[in-house]
């Protein structure tokens, strides 16, 4: 919203200098700011900084549906607890309330000032906010992709149709049949999730298909929360949960058989399923990827305070695409940062002033609806990355009270999550 | 929201009495007294609660890192924990006017991070925190950073808070406080 002296002159010459200050002007001179996804860390920005802003910045949200599916609490879903809908929020308050711009359409690239569309047409900004999520690396498998998660073999990573595809396989499974989850190597999405997924599937398998069975092959050799899945499986699903880590496996699921839900692992090892669900590697968003925001490597290099790009300027990456340090990659990480970059944006933007970020995560996992665990911890920026400080983990031997208490905190935690984003 | 949290460190077996009548209580502080453990501990705290006062019991006696001003006020020994309690109150008395007032706009932007679990009007697990006043929420604060309230999530955050963030989240809160 810069004006020189001379152009303020000339307005003042052309409309009369009682008019030059009135509001329309002022309006028509606001700055621009572009979000690129409306999943959790681009919708968070979104509504934050269009609630700070009171109309002197200019919101635009592109966002390819118009509905969004959390990915977080869809093992409930799997799990027969929810239904999908549940997940579903939509975009109306943020259009209704904060006066936010949300256009349904997919972007291709961004950068240069401008965010170009599919369509051709392109939306220029004076910054840009960039928070794709994750895609996969199906080129690091034989005989997985794109098109076989769609249709035989589902990751149902990502919420959508293939989670729909799944419990339907799931549900029709034969009796004493096998689920295989086959987990993805760090970093990716929601650490606990693969595991929480297990637990989900093997609540519904106990009430509907007891002698079924649960195998999660994994590349690591250990996992989030590793201790407090083990004592409660133990505890609510005794015998159906088995974990195959890292040192049986040798650290890759390189090759599948979609035809014969087969998983082959490093060791030559092959591993049958009756349903398979096998979650890739992960990388930052497609476009995150095509405007160069990830350099060589899978996920957005930012810096730690404002979380710009370090490669693009005027361009913030934000959530599961960016290179977020210490912390996981969540959806309660991805809310933090957003908090922490809608007031860099405004500081670039306005005179608002920007504090210092703080960061935090917490992270609730369900394996029964009464039986829940939780992991967090606060976060800070550090010189070039984002720092943990203090963190916390659920404690093993806990009594039923405590579990249930935190698995009702998990569902008040969605609730407010979902408001504070979408409400 | 005038003051800010103040440590003061009190340690078990009492010594320097001082007469009641020469000491004020601190109607004006609002902050949260910390207290060492031991014998006579519990009773100060109920005498602070009395006369206004918010204090909570904490294992670990070195200053914390809320600790304002950096003063810990020594209570050698005195038998009878009244008459502590009143050389607490007057000492904080004197420290309420200097206390930092908290900058509100830092506060609302701390104040973003609440929002991720508390709901306005809360759930049925997560109590909604709108409208909490200043003065309940230090003592919450402290209460969880010394785990005498059992929440691990909770005691996380308030660990994460210096003076400088609890005075601005308290004044933060002070502009839109609708209990006391």
């Amino acid at each position: 919203m810069t004006f020189s002296r001379r152009d303020t002159m000339k307005l003042g010459l052309a409309a009369g200098a009682a008019t030059v200050f009135a509001p329309n002007i002022a309006r028509a001179a606001n700055p621009k700011l572009v979000i690129v996804g409306g999943g959790t860390g681009g919708a968070t920005v979104a509504k934050y900084v269009a609630q700070a802003a009171q109309g002197a910045v200019d919101v635009t949200l592109v966002e390819r549906n118009p509905v969004y599916m959390t990915c977080y609490f869809s093992n409930l879903y799997l799990g027969d607890h929810w239904d999908y809908d549940r997940l579903a929020h939509n975009y109306e308050t943020m259009k209704r309330e904060y006066g936010v711009n949300v256009v349904h359409a997919n972007a291709e690239s961004v950068g240069n000032g401008a965010v170009t569309l599919s369509d051709g047409s392109s939306l220029p900004y004076d910054r840009a906010v960039v928070a794709p999520g994750i895609d996969f690396k199906y080129d690091m498998y034989e005989g997985f992709d794109e098109n076989i998660a769609e249709t035989m073999v589902p990751h149902a990573y990502k919420s959508g149709n293939q989670l729909l595809m799944l419990k339907q396989q799931i549900m029709a499974m034969d009796e004493g049949g096998t689920v295989v989850i086959a987990a993805p190597p760090n970093p990716y999405r929601c650490p606990p999730g693969p595991y929480e997924r297990a637990s989900m599937v093997a609540g519904w398998l106990t009430q509907n298909n007891p002698t079924a069975k649960v195998l999660i092959l994994d590349p690591k050799t250990k996992h989030s929360k590793q201790a407090l899945f083990a004592e409660a499986w133990n505890r609510l699903y005794p015998g159906m949960i088995e974990w195959v880590g890292g040192e049986f496996t040798g650290g890759a699921l390189p090759v599948v058989d979609a035809r014969a839900r087969s998983v082959t692992t490093a060791d030559d090892e092959v591993f049958e399923a009756d349903v398979l669900n096998f979650i890739p590697a992960q990388k930052a968003g497609r476009i995150a990827v095509d405007s160069g925001l990830t350099g060589d490597g899978d996920w957005a290099s930012i810096d730690p305070v404002t979380l710009e790009s370090t490669l693009v300027p005027g361009v913030h990456v934000l959530g599961d695409a960016c290179a977020n340090g210490d912390m996981p990659k969540s959806g309660f990480s991805a809310n933090s940062q957003a908090k922490a970059c809608a007031q860099a944006v405004m500081a670039a933007m306005t005179d608002k002033k920007a504090f210092p970020p703080r960061f935090r995560n917490t992270c609730w996992s369900l394996v029964g609806t009464d039986y829940g665990i939780k992991v967090g911890a606060d976060y800070k920026a550090g010189e070039d990355k984002i720092e943990k400080t203090e963190g916390f983990i659920s404690e093993l031997n806990a009594d039923d009270a405590t579990r249930a208490a935190t698995a009702a905190e998990g569902f008040g935690w969605y609730e407010a999550m979902t408001k504070d984003i979408f409400g | 929201m005038r003051s800010g949290a103040a440590f003061l460190l009190a340690t078990a077996g009492w010594l320097a009495p001082v007469a009641a009548e020469e000491a004020t209580p601190a109607a004006a502080f609002d902050g949260v007294v910390t207290v060492a453990p031991g014998e006579g501990a519990e009773e100060l705290r109920e005498e602070l609660a009395v006369m206004g006062i918010a204090a909570v019991t904490k294992s670990d006696a070195a200053p914390v890192a809320w600790l304002e001003d950096g003063t810990a006020l020594p209570v050698e020994a005195d038998d009878d924990p009244y008459v502590v309690a009143l050389r607490i109150a007057d000492h904080l008395a004197t420290l309420a006017p200097s206390g930092d007032p908290g900058d509100p706009d830092y506060g609302a932007y701390l104040a973003q991070e609440c929002t991720s679990c508390h709901i306005a009007g809360g759930t049925a697990a997560v109590p909604g925190i709108d409208g909490i006043a200043p003065g309940y929420f230090r003592l919450a604060m402290a209460e969880y950073a010394a785990e005498m309230r059992d929440n691990k999530a909770m005691a996380n955050v308030a660990r994460s808070l210096g003076g400088e963030e609890l005075a601005a989240l308290a004044a933060h809160f002070a502009l839109h406080a609708t209990t006391d």
